[in-house]
């Protein structure tokens, strides 16, 4: 028995107990709306121990790696348009920690106001692009994000710190959560 | 029927319809020529911006997007040997080749051309098609339904790439967030945890944009540097061939004829994608053809076959698509949660009250493949240069306009958060090698299934005979089970 306690490994560990809490849950569920939760989840949970399984005993998984599109003589899916380059995570995260940190900004200040400072941002740190270059990239998306929230109607997230300027940074009212 | 096409035809004429064609157009050509973004996620991004669309408009929008894709990876595929979509791997194999004795320019032709041939084919096989199913699908109750639905989750999570378990996990997975809110049926809440937000489940919207373009845009923005150099691009010829690209495809009507009945037939096959019709449809052609030995040397016939397939499948696709709410393609699920978005359900009840819908989607489909086409040869070399932009200049705008987009569907802040969980979410699974659009399938059809059993069991007064005692039901309770066992078998065989 060989251990091989990777991502891959940890990550449907995590899933198996993020099934198992769906399943458990479900427990509190009328009789009828039961079934399709416990169907999904049971089975579910079956084919993670397999997978599980199979991380200390590879040979099981072996039936498990022929499909049909190799049947048939297919190539792979269209969602993976190239075989996935393993990134490491610290650049992963930074990706992560940039989207996360325009929630945030938006959130705090509204989309007029991060946009265009967002992307300048980005732009010059992430892609050495020159400072005007980036910050005419960013006024244009601003424009165009508000001039399409404008044109249709939609009431434009101005985020929810005290309105400053009417309409465009603060004010926003949280919807109910 | 004529009085739905009539309709579809005439909003086709509309000037505000045309150039939502050709925004699709752009939007899908742009999408395919940039590898690692083909339609999948072309749709994901501008699936938000179709809400509070006219629904004709936004078919046509899907139409132009779905239609140029293709053609769009065909081209880094044939000059620089990168496809931009999976589907369009087959067309490396001759279309390179082709590039590298200087004949790039009229590969691409053949190319654009054969997408033309297939687009019209795969239309015209639908629409023939269309009012044979329409008697098949008022025949199906909820036994059968419910048995078709668990058929396309088990062929789909099959047909997913390597692994098949990852693929009946991502499913599963799918189908448990479907579960999530408010069930009419028996007036009761599931997995709402006492929020409001999650009283009417989790949206689709946010859910489907993270899962595949925020995915995606984090894995782009994380690798940097772009995906190829300018001196790769600097070395590629674009003059004349064009009008010799174009005769190449006509004066083959055998083959592209027999790629459109491979690609049409392979996309009525749930969840099969463009993949398999163009590869099926390259062995098929090299077993035919007079010259095997040109096969991946360089032969017209090779992009033919698979260029031709790939637009072929789009038009089969759609059958199983509208006529049962079965994504015939990976790209069809995305058009699933569009069509639902729009307050349509797939089925019967599509058939019966948006057939004008579905024509329109066709027409689009032919209509913005004759433009791809014709436009694509010109703007060809613009196209190839996309491919040498670093991946860090695009990312924070498509990320940007992403969250835009999410946002301005229910004008709901906390979708945008939705939208980056989910994206982290799809990233690791991606990552871990679990196929994302099983997740999606399950999300989708998983409340379906559910329908149709709480159904069955209601008419049958809780008898769970009623699933093996209809005949249609029967076939395809064998139907799912062989899908299951074959290709275990095949494996074992194999070994």
């Amino acid at each position: 028995m060989k251990s091989r306690l990777n991502g891959a490994f940890i990550w449907t560990v995590l899933l198996g107990l993020f099934v198992l809490l769906l399943v458990y849950v479900a427990r509190g569920f009328p009789d009828l709306l039961r079934f399709t939760p416990n169907l999904a989840g049971y089975g579910t949970l079956a084919m993670i121990a397999i997978l599980i399984v199979g991380n200390f005993y590879p040979k099981i998984l072996r039936w498990t790696e022929t499909t049909l599109q190799d049947l048939w003589g297919g190539g792979k899916t269209d969602e993976d348009a190239t075989p996935e380059k393993v990134v490491p995570w610290p650049d992963v995260i930074r990706a992560i920690g940039y989207a996360l940190g325009f929630l945030v900004s938006v959130f705090l200040f509204g989309f007029p106001a991060v946009t265009p400072v967002y992307v300048t941002l980005y732009l010059v740190v992430e892609a050495q692009v020159r400072f005007v270059w980036a910050a005419l990239v960013g006024v244009f998306v601003t424009t165009l994000i508000v001039t399409g929230m404008v044109v249709l109607h939609v009431e434009v997230w101005a985020g929810i710190i005290p309105e400053f300027i009417p309409d465009y940074v603060g004010g926003s009212i949280l919807p109910p959560i | 029927m004529f009085e739905s096409m009539a309709l579809a035809a005439t909003r086709l004429a509309d000037p505000l319809a045309l150039a939502m064609l050709m925004t699709g157009v752009v939007i899908g050509t742009t999408f395919g020529a940039l590898p690692g973004l083909g339609s999948i996620v072309a749709l994901s991004v501008v699936l938000p911006f179709t809400f509070g669309m006219d629904p004709m408009l936004a078919m046509f929008l899907y139409a132009g997007i779905m239609s140029s894709v293709t053609f769009g990876g065909s081209v880094p595929a044939i000059l620089l040997n990168t496809p931009g979509t999976p589907p369009n791997a087959a067309t490396c194999f001759d279309g390179y080749p082709m590039a590298q004795r200087g004949e790039g320019a009229r590969a691409v032709a053949v190319s654009a051309t054969s997408c033309l041939v297939g687009s019209v084919a795969g239309a015209v096989v639908t629409i023939l098609l269309l009012p044979v199913i329409k008697p098949i699908v008022f025949a199906f109750g909820p036994p059968e339904f419910f048995w078709l639905v668990v058929f396309g989750l088990v062929m789909i999570a099959f047909a997913s790439r390597a692994n098949m378990v990852k693929g009946l996990i991502g499913g599963g997975i799918g189908i448990l967030l479907s579960m999530v809110g408010y069930s009419d049926m028996y007036d009761s809440f599931r997995y709402t945890l006492g929020s409001n937000y999650l009283w009417d489940g989790i949206p689709l919207v946010p859910f489907v944009v993270g899962l595949f373009a925020v995915s995606e845009l984090i894995s782009y923005s994380a690798r940097g540097g772009a995906t190829l150099t300018a001196g790769q691009t600097a070395k590629i010829n674009w003059r004349g061939q064009v009008s010799m690209g174009i005769m190449d495809v006509f004066s083959r009507p055998t083959q592209w004829l027999r790629a459109s009945i491979i690609g049409a037939g392979v996309g009525i096959i749930p969840g099969l994608g463009g993949g398999v019709a163009a590869f099926m449809s390259y062995f098929v052609g090299m077993k035919r053809t007079t010259e095997p030995e040109l096969y991946g040397k360089g032969s017209v016939e090779g992009i033919i076959a698979s260029e031709t397939a790939n637009d072929a499948k789009e038009g089969g696709a759609l059958l199983p698509t509208v006529a049962f709410g079965l994504p015939g393609s990976p790209d069809m699920a995305i058009l699933l949660g569009a069509f639902v978005l729009h307050g349509m359900e797939p089925g019967p009840l599509m058939l019966r009250d948006h057939m004008d819908l579905i024509y329109a989607l066709l027409f689009g489909i032919v209509v913005s493949q004759v433009a791809t086409s014709g436009l694509g040869l010109i703007a060809t070399p613009w196209l190839a240069r996309l491919s040498i932009l670093p991946s860090r200049w695009i990312a924070p705008i498509v990320l940007v306009l992403v969250f835009a987009g999410t946002y301005m569907v229910r004008t709901n802040i906390f979708d945008v958060g939705l939208a980056i969980c989910a994206g982290i979410f799809g990233y690791i699974m991606r990552r871990y090698g679990f196929p994302l659009i099983t997740i999606v399938i399950g999300y989708i059809l998983g409340p379906l299934a559910e329908k149709s059993y709480l159904q069955s069991m209601q008419i049958s007064d809780n008898s769970l005979m009623i699933f093996v005692t209809e005949p249609i039901a029967l076939v395809l309770m064998i139907l799912t089970v062989a899908t299951i066992v074959v290709p275990i078998v095949a494996a074992w065989r194999k070994r």
